[in-house]
């Protein structure tokens, strides 16, 4: 057994396992058994398996982790918006299919069918009719955005050379590093921007695109005008740029924004 | 919240019928950890164990032995994260030889490493060497179980296992003139990173 194929084998093994008793590793244990040198090897792998063990499990839990958790658990369950992922086969049943007939494949065929249609439909007239511009009670909903978008997740990183490309508001202090699109979630041109502050609390920035005026002020207010249900929503309107910011607390949003005396639109 | 047990061996058997909140306690702070090794970032860990566990509720009529949720909630873990990325390979896999003289070194038994220098170590690392070396240390399974979770021949896994485990040796284990590991590695004096086997070659017996 050449050098390489030993040091392979001891890397497989965990310490205190039986797993040198595995077929494919008799010449390993062989080895140890009777080479004093390959058994010091072995506990000096030992040895960095478990240092690299305890540091691969050291890591800091973000402050209030499991309540984030539940608390998007029970709005999926509410709302049931959950994406279904692809799961492991070995622990999860399937549904007994033994009774599917070809009738039913044919009305599932052409179900699908017809709700494609519908829905190439329904896309065609909502492209070709102007979305109504939106207004200050529309932004009341960038709580419901935030709640969405972060449920979902999906971002993507900003490159510090790509970032000249996003229209940024100046009072935003930190340089948010995860955006996406949002258009779905928001209706209009839209994308969203993941704030996150140092202990944890998440804040999104909603950019949207719209020439109409909507009588918004022209810089971050001095505190968000929409303090409910435990968010609070900002916005104002720069040219043809709609921001919304949706922070938990108040002092997050004095964290996140510079803000001077307002001027309406 | 309970943190994972440190032992890689054994998890106690649950026969109990499970809901989401207590899978979130039992099962949450591994993910989290296993979502930050893999991805790197804090944020998209996060993001990583919401969605593991989103999908878990829409699923967990359906999980069948309540003792093997670590292993499928792994899994959805693990697939999740592949659907995420996006990012050419940070590291040749031809860079990841096994390098048999970091082992001629005395390696003391308080051995520790820095968890930031390990992190560096494993974002450089090919997807396919990452996934099964994270797995190794967060999944709680031999090689073998490891390879029928990732649907591999116990033998790719072996070898990306070792070749894996001998990157993060050259990167981690950096020695004192004496030849003894560091045990809090920064740097070499001169403001540049000690890196690579160059730092043990002639200190091997």
């Amino acid at each position: 057994m050449n050098d390489r194929d030993l040091i392979t084998g001891l890397d497989a093994c965990r310490p205190a396992s039986d797993d040198l008793r595995q077929p494919e590793l008799r010449a390993v244990a062989e080895s140890i058994a009777s080479d004093a040198h390959v058994a010091e090897i072995r506990v000096r792998i030992e040895r960095i398996d478990a240092a690299t063990f305890r540091a691969m499990h050291n890591i800091s839990l973000p402050v209030g982790l499991e309540s984030r958790l539940i608390a998007r658990l029970q709005e999926a369950a509410s709302g049931d918006t959950v994406g279904l992922e692809a799961t492991s086969p070995s622990a999860v049943s399937t549904p007994d299919r033994r009774n599917s007939s070809t009738s039913r494949r044919k009305w599932l065929a052409w179900s699908g069918g017809l709700a494609t249609a519908v829905a190439a439909m329904v896309a065609a007239v909502m492209f070709f009719r102007p979305a109504p511009p939106l207004e200050r009670h529309d932004l009341e909903w960038g709580r419901d955005w935030h709640l969405q978008i972060v449920a979902s997740g999906d971002w993507q990183r900003i490159k510090p050379d790509e970032l000249d490309e996003h229209a940024l508001p100046s009072e935003l202090r930190p340089t948010p590093q995860r955006y996406r699109d949002a258009s779905s979630i928001v209706g209009r041109d839209a994308y969203a921007y993941d704030l996150k502050l140092p202990d944890g609390t998440r804040a999104t920035l909603f950019v949207i695109r719209q020439a109409t005026r909507a009588g918004l002020p022209t810089s971050a207010p001095p505190q968000p005008q929409s303090p409910t249900l435990g968010l609070n929503v900002a916005y104002w309107q720069r040219g043809d740029v709609i921001y919304v910011l949706v922070v938990e607390r108040i002092e997050d949003y004095r964290r996140l924004v510079t803000t001077t005396p307002q001027v309406a639109a | 919240m309970a943190d994972p047990a440190l032992p890689p061996q054994k998890q106690p058997t649950n026969t109990q019928p499970l809901d989401i909140e207590t899978l979130v306690a039992e099962h949450g702070p591994v993910l989290y950890r296993y979502a930050y090794r893999l991805s790197g970032l804090a944020a998209d860990a996060e993001d990583l164990t919401q969605q593991v566990f989103l999908t878990a509720l829409t699923k967990l009529d359906q999980l069948r032995d309540p003792a093997a949720a670590r292993a499928w909630l792994c899994s959805v873990l693990r697939r999740t994260y592949l659907r995420g990325q996006r990012k050419p390979r940070p590291l040749s896999a031809a860079n990841l030889d096994v390098d048999v003289d970091l082992l001629a070194i005395d390696i003391p038994e308080e051995l520790a490493f820095d968890g930031e220098e390990l992190q560096r170590a494993i974002d450089e690392l090919p997807e396919e060497f990452k996934l099964v070396l994270v797995g190794y240390y967060f999944e709680d399974c031999s090689y073998k179980e490891l390879a029928e979770r990732l649907e591999l021949p116990i033998g790719t896994v072996m070898s990306r296992l070792s070749r894996a485990k001998g990157y993060l040796r050259t990167q981690l284990l950096r020695l004192e003139p004496t030849g003894e590991p560091n045990k809090s590695p920064s740097d070499t004096g001169n403001g540049e990173p000690r890196r690579g086997t160059d730092r043990v070659r002639g200190e091997a017996r």
